[in-house]
């Protein structure tokens, strides 16, 4: 028994620490780790209380040890996964829903509260929360750290996080936004000295361990509608959502090109074979009488307001060339895609747990997901479709999807390919190596900045001083480098 | 890198997109987001779950780990239950995998626990996984009902070893509806294990003898039709024996409840009250539920009891939570298998009824077993039994 391994066991009981090498097998990769780079931690432990998570720290200090939090380990980017090694703490058993404050609107939780946890509570009190296209098993703390779009993204920008408490990598706790005073509360993120909650959104567990958190819920409301609008071509499908966004109609929106739509509808018959229409080669063009896409928004509050954003978005999307698709006539002609619609937007929950690998036929390539001016985006989805025709061998499948995230856009490329992951791992080489590029590219000629950072330090070189400050904030708080290193910048 | 299996690249792929979500090891019915996962549920790491064992399947297959014993005793906490193959919106065949790894485990010389050896030493020798001195087969079928046994059956009744050697009381039930009934029956004291044992141990060695072995007895009856008290038998029949036949089977596969259904369809089975008024609920043994999509013909059988109130458990059909009885669990993991039954057997019990329902030999003993450790005044029976009773 290693002293390190005493150590630990000292904090935790038999049954939740280990390192028994099956038992760390399964943190060692996740579905963005490539074949044969898993990663194995040297012990798993399983903290149940903030105690203990100051403990594990105070540890892995002492032993200048890395430590790599792990929510519920549901991604698709290698971001829990123990690149350096180290000691993993899984925090699935850091379950509680603390409090639903619903005169406030806000929740605090702790980070293995899952989706589905906190919309099942929520729902008994009339509210719910920010739905990103995370699984129900994921947990809403750590998905809402890092800012993703969801069906709350426009209206009340895809930020629902107020407060944090965090157990620093020197053992300290913390807690930021209102919480930092002591009878504050948890309600807010700001007060009258800079943000700190900030300081760990996005930083993927390299800062600390968050432990609790308070974050946004929304009250259902009188109305809750799903508006739909057809239209027959990229630009004024993004006019649209632009306009939509702009003047603060609805609560989201998003743009689903026809092949998203098709798959909706495979989810549905539980179809496992790509139909060959979206495996055809010029993608662009969708199958005759199927419409180019269908651009769904959340509409709610009271019945008179909504009934009102309703005719607003159908007369704007009139102008626009759209057509005003009824719930009604999508149910009985899209079926799939509406159920899909309706059950994120609307109800608030995803229809199906990780559908987006469902495609079983295919090999799921790591996203491209990006942010950019309004502006840009229409150049970005030619450059996108080009780069797909040049690069990618036929047959695969390419997704479009622009998605309202605050005032600006997430904008996601998703490509399937068929075939094995052995038989194609010359072509999965290049394609890795186009992916290398591809975001400077984007960031060179389009602005377009990465939404989930991709581990390629030469962007933290082109912040200039804010790269430079973060350096030393990181040096600061974690002077031994020991939380989750090797995940971002350092 | 190599392929360390020998398995279809195609299923290493599959491993690949596991987004490690945890949806495997709960209820479907979101809403409620259940654990359903007895190897979540007992070993907490993640690890301990079908998403789990995928990044431990890619470990091995890019031999970034041996085989060992510690996967071993990963692997053998699976009950089999398949909560895994339903929940799971993106992969198939979790429960295909968890057998590849045994019989891989098998293959490399890692030794079988010493329970589970002695189940497997049983199997091979004595056609049926128990161990020490047993009686005949079939000692339980009285001499009167022997008798009655046909030359030419119309049905062959599948007895299987829990309930030849322990749950006596389903193998007497099922007789004495048929005999009641007047259907022509036959059971065989050839009757070998239907090999189930051997295949969740992951020993393929000696599995296609007792599986010919079997075809063939039931060949010989001139039976069309095979009735099972026990789901693992027929899912084993149904799902698996063509397949290690490499050919269709001569005879249909039915479980009791399905086959009851039918006689009561015909008209052949009436069912009465069971003389007196009780509420029950049932438990879906995840062989016959999740593992044969049966559902709501066992229901459908109680609801026809008259007097009887059926009351739904909250964790059902699809979303049922396994008893610990599968998989050989009990046989090598006892206690987790005990505190699973206790949990189930609860849950059970606060539903307010009185009979605790299954349709499962290995259900029942587990549940019986927890309810007397729990000092429940329930009764614990096979729907097998509860027809008989109701049927005057």
């Amino acid at each position: 028994m290693t002293e390190l391994y005493r150590a630990l066991a000292s904090v935790f009981p038999k049954d939740r620490i280990s390192d028994d090498e099956a038992v760390l097998s399964g943190y060692a990769a996740d579905s963005a780790i490539a074949p044969g780079s898993a990663t194995f931690p040297s012990y798993v432990v399983l903290p149940k209380m903030i105690e203990e998570v100051r403990h594990l720290v105070q540890i892995a200090d002492r032993f200048r040890i890395p430590v790599t939090p792990m929510a519920r380990g549901s991604n698709i980017a290698g971001m829990t996964v123990p690149i350096q090694g180290g000691i993993m703490a899984d925090l699935r058993l850091m379950n509680k829903i603390i409090e639903i404050n619903q005169d406030g609107a806000y929740a605090v939780i702790e980070p293995g509260v899952t989706f589905h946890d906190l919309y099942r509570e929520l729902k008994k009190v009339g509210f719910f929360c920010h739905l990103p296209t995370a699984a129900g098993g994921s947990s809403p703390l750590a998905n809402y750290l890092m800012r993703p779009s969801g069906n709350f993204s426009a209206k009340w920008d895809p930020d629902p996080v107020l407060s944090l408490e965090v157990v620093t990598p020197e053992a300290g706790i913390i807690k930021t936004g209102s919480a930092s005073f002591e009878t504050a509360g948890w309600r807010a993120r700001y007060h009258c000295f800079p943000d700190l909650t900030g300081l760990f959104t996005n930083s993927y567990g390299t800062l600390g361990i968050v432990t609790k958190a308070s974050v946004k819920i929304f009250d259902r409301g009188e109305e809750e509608r799903l508006m739909l609008t057809t239209f027959d071509s990229f630009p004024p499908a993004l006019e649209y959502m632009k306009r939509i966004v702009r003047r603060n109609l609805a609560d989201s929106v998003t743009f689903w090109t026809w092949g998203w739509n098709m798959f909706h509808e495979m989810m549905l018959s539980k179809s496992e074979k790509m139909p060959d229409e979206m495996l055809k080669p010029d993608q662009q063009i969708p199958p005759s009488g199927i419409p180019f896409g269908i651009a769904s928004a959340r509409l709610s509050g009271y019945k008179e307001v909504v009934n009102a954003q309703e005719n607003v978005c159908i007369k704007i999307a009139r102008e626009l060339g759209g057509d005003y698709l009824d719930n009604e006539e999508a149910k009985e002609k899209y079926p799939g895609c509406y159920n899909y619609l309706y059950s994120y937007f609307v109800e608030g929950m995803h229809p199906k747990p990780g559908e987006e690998s469902q495609i079983r036929a295919g090999m799921h390539l790591p996203g491209c997901l990006l942010t950019a001016e309004p502006s840009k985006l229409v150049e970005i989805e030619k450059f996108m479709w080009n780069l797909a025709k040049r690069e990618f061998k036929p047959p695969y499948f390419f997704r479009a999807l622009p998605y309202s995230h605050g005032r600006e856009f997430f904008f996601a490329f998703v490509v399937y390919v068929t075939g094995s992951l052995i038989e194609e791992r010359e072509y999965l080489q290049h394609l890795k190596g186009i992916y290398g590029t591809l975001y400077r590219d984007l960031l060179r000629n389009y602005g377009g900045v990465m939404f989930r950072y991709r581990k390629d330090p030469t962007f933290f070189g082109m912040t200039g001083m804010y790269g430079e400050l973060l350096r030393r904030i990181k040096k600061l708080v974690d002077p031994n480098n020991i939380m989750n290193p090797g995940m971002l910048l350092f | 890198m190599g392929n360390r299996f020998n398995i279809d690249e195609n299923l290493y792929t599959t491993m690949h997109k596991c987004t490690r979500c945890g949806q495997c090891a709960y209820a479907k019915d979101e809403a409620e987001f259940v654990p359903l996962c007895p190897m979540q549920i007992k070993g907490k790491f993640f690890t301990y779950s079908a998403g789990g064992v995928m990044q431990l399947a890619r470990g091995l297959y890019e031999g970034k780990i041996e085989f060992s014993e510690s996967v071993r005793d990963l692997l053998y906490l699976c009950t089999t239950c398949g909560a895994c193959e339903v929940n799971c919106g993106v992969i198939e065949g979790q429960l295909e995998l968890f057998i590849l790894l045994k019989k891989q485990l098998v293959r490399n010389g890692v030794p079988l626990l010493e329970s589970h050896k002695m189940v497997v030493d049983n199997t091979l020798s004595k056609k049926t996984p128990y161990t020490g001195r047993l009686p005949e087969r079939h000692e339980w079928l009285s001499k009167g009902k022997r008798e009655k046994m046909s030359p030419k059956p119309e049905i062959f009744y599948y007895v299987g070893c829990v309930s030849s050697y322990r749950e006596t009381e389903i193998a007497n039930a099922f007789v004495s509806i048929l005999d009641k009934l007047e259907v022509s029956f036959a059971v065989s004291d050839e009757e070998w294990c239907c090999g189930a044992p051997l295949y969740f141990c992951g020993h393929e060695e000696g599995l296609y003898d007792l599986v010919k072995h079997n075809v063939e007895i039931i060949e010989k009856s001139g039976a069309t039709t095979v009735v099972f008290t026990c789901p693992t038998c027929s899912m084993i029949f149904k799902k698996y024996y063509p397949q290690w036949m490499k050919r269709q089977l001569n005879f249909e596969v039915l479980h009791s409840t399905e086959y009851f259904e039918r006689l009561q369809q015909e008209g052949i089975l009436t069912l009465n009250n069971i003389g007196a008024e009780k509420t029950a609920t049932y438990h879906d043994p995840c062989h016959l539920g999740r593992g044969q999509a049966i559902y709501e013909a066992p229901r459908r059988i109680i609801n026809a009891i008259k007097g009887i109130e059926l009351k739904d458990l909250s964790r059902s059909r699809e979303n049922s939570l396994c008893c610990g009885g599968g998989g050989l669990v009990p046989i090598g993991f006892p206690e987790f298998s005990d505190d699973l039954a206790q949990e189930r057997a609860l849950e059970m019990k606060n539903t307010g009824a009185e009979l605790l329902l299954s349709a499962c030999p290995a259900c029942k003993e587990n549940l019986k077993i927890a309810t007397k450790k729990l000092k429940l005044r329930t009764t614990v029976a096979d729907i097998a039994e509860l027809v008989n009773d109701a049927l005057k």
